[in-house]
């Protein structure tokens, strides 16, 4: 579906994507990386926004960059609020179907039927500018949907939701995939995606750093060393249990005295054992937190095996 | 390309130009050179002036309406074209379908033609409405020939200068146009590259006023050319054409992004 070979991009002296290569099949992909990471600039080398400076990107079969009839079958939503104001929901969705090259007519059933799908009905003769950002998200997806394409790219289409939208944003997706067909979102929010996304692809500073599903992804760091902060109220017996374990690499005590970081290539045993100690040893354990599972924990552990550290 | 996309955009620009801040440009563009003729006709002693003669009221009808009134209508609707989506928003949107940035680039050129075309041809009418030149069929036939090959080739013009340089497409258009209008009055070999020019010649030529007995001017003025009507066309038409698809080259070839990444 989605073929990249050592597509680089350069603003300038300014690396956007660095030499990625990868071969996407139909399914579900989260695309994830911090802010500034190259996300935006990979999805618009997919669409063919931009074109590669080295390497090519293959979308649907087609050299993107050159021949982009392939984007009949792709809708793109993009990040943020960028939406035209003045002109109602309705007639903006018509007029970017129309754009696919249906009739007037045609455009405004699909449009109608669209706006239907993402809950937007009520509100489809409002003008834009009134919308919520719910709403707006929504009128955005709507556009994207509305010629029924194949694939749906998606750039942060979470930002700026509540709950309830967050909610019926996922079930959309989660019955847009159910129906066999594919989608790639961007985001930086690890958990926002996973409740969708089959497949992962990790960026950072323009490069990949990994691919595969969760567990493949957290396989690749199944022998680096990973923290575990405990906050307990007896560091001095906590510390002198976990010294007792061959599972933990080393420990340091928590500034604050109030716990230990304990840093261990088997993460699993040390969670095992923690529930013995509570019983068995009368430590009070208050929290336990392994940074190591937010992504950006996750991105520095790879950019350190990247650069050889590890 | 596909025409239906094409009109896809001709229409939703002519809705969008029905709005309150299109129909105030529009008021503007019809009411300026009725205001000059106005001015010019009943600003004075108005029931005691004679009727004026066609070759003098004709041609000054000509340069509001055919020249000032056709550039400033097309820099207002065809030049930010490309600007006018960058800033609205839009251009996020339009970049992802296959066939729009043709659709953008013609459908914006269509429109701005013809609104363009009806605004001078508004316009025209009560100027000639004031003149008392209502009857004269020729002259209207040929305004309205000329309204309809200067907004074509303008059009292009402008469009061609906001596909190259979209977001100082005005600013070059603003110099682009003064510079057109006064070059085209050097009597000089260069005034021959502008539109004026050739729009002036066909006017000159059509209403047989290239004859020196009837209107005193001769063509050795550098005003107006002798050369056959035809080939003042086929040159408007031309570089039309030809603007048009060095601009949709162009278009299709540059990266636009609306905005920064991340």
């Amino acid at each position: 579906m989605i073929q990249l070979q050592h597509a680089t991009k350069l603003y300038g002296t300014v690396i956007g994507v660095n030499d990625i290569t990868i071969d996407l099949e139909e399914g579900a992909y989260g695309l994830l990386g911090p802010n500034g990471s190259g996300k935006t600039t990979l999805l618009n080398l997919i669409t063919g926004q931009l074109s590669p400076s080295m390497g090519s990107v293959r979308l649907l079969d087609v050299e993107i960059s050159r021949d982009q009839r392939a984007l009949s079958q792709v809708g793109v939503c993009p990040a943020m609020d960028l939406l035209p104001v003045a002109v109602n929901g309705i007639d903006w969705v018509q007029y970017m179907t129309r754009l696919y090259g249906f009739s007037a007519r045609e455009a405004e059933e699909r449009a109608s039927a669209a706006l239907d799908l993402v809950g937007l009905d009520d509100a489809r003769h409002r003008v834009i500018a009134g919308y919520s950002r719910g709403m707006k998200q929504r009128v955005k997806l709507a556009q994207a949907i509305a010629h029924e394409p194949q694939l749906l790219i998606l750039d942060e289409p979470f930002s700026g939701l509540d709950p309830v939208a967050r909610h019926d944003m996922t079930t959309f997706l989660r019955e847009w995939v159910s129906r066999g067909k594919s989608v790639l979102m961007a985001s930086h929010i690890l958990h926002e995606v996973e409740a969708v996304a089959e497949h992962y692809l990790l960026i950072y500073g323009g490069r990949l750093l990994a691919s595969g599903t969760t567990d493949e992804i957290f396989g690749m760091l199944d022998d680096v060393p990973r923290e575990i902060e405990i906050v307990c109220d007896n560091a001095a017996l906590l510390a002198l249990l976990v010294q007792q374990q061959s599972s933990v690499d080393s420990f340091q005590f928590r500034e604050d005295g109030e716990g230990l970081t304990i840093i261990t290539r088997n993460t699993r045993e040390v969670y095992q054992q923690l529930p013995a100690w509570l019983e068995d040893q009368q430590v009070t354990i208050r929290e336990v937190t392994s940074s190591d599972e937010s992504l950006q924990a996750l991105f520095d552990t790879l950019m350190k095996i990247h650069r050889g550290e590890i | 390309m596909n025409p239906r996309e094409w009109f896809a955009v001709f229409s939703h620009e002519w809705r969008r130009s029905l709005a309150a801040k299109g129909l105030f440009s529009w008021i503007f563009l019809i009411g300026f050179p009725v205001l000059i003729v106005s001015l010019l006709r009943y600003g004075q002693h108005s029931n005691e002036l004679p009727m004026p003669l066609l070759v003098t009221w004709g041609s000054m009808v000509f340069v509001l309406i055919g020249g000032i009134c056709l550039m400033l209508s097309l820099l207002l609707t065809a030049a930010p074209f490309m600007q006018a989506e960058l800033e609205g928003r839009r251009w996020v949107y339009l970049s992802v379908r296959p066939g729009a940035k043709d659709a953008l680039l013609y459908g914006k050129h269509l429109y701005a033609a013809s609104r363009t075309f009806l605004t001078a041809t508004v316009s025209l009418f009560l100027c000639l409405a004031i003149g008392g030149f209502l009857g004269e069929t020729r002259y209207i036939l040929v305004m309205l020939a000329l309204i309809t090959l200067g907004s074509l080739a303008y059009g292009a013009v402008y469009i061609f200068i906001g596909a190259l340089i979209p977001r100082r497409a005005m600013v070059v258009a603003v110099v682009y146009s003064m510079v057109e209008f006064m070059v085209s009055w050097i009597p000089a070999l260069i005034n021959r590259l502008t539109i004026q020019y050739r729009l002036r010649s066909l006017l000159f030529k059509w209403m047989d006023w290239d004859n020196v007995s009837t209107t005193g001017i001769s063509t050795d003025s550098g005003f107006f050319s002798e050369i056959p009507w035809w080939q003042h066309v086929t040159v408007l038409l031309g570089m039309t054409v030809g603007l048009l698809i060095i601009a949709s080259l162009i278009f299709n070839r540059r990266e636009y992004l609306a905005i920064r990444d991340e």
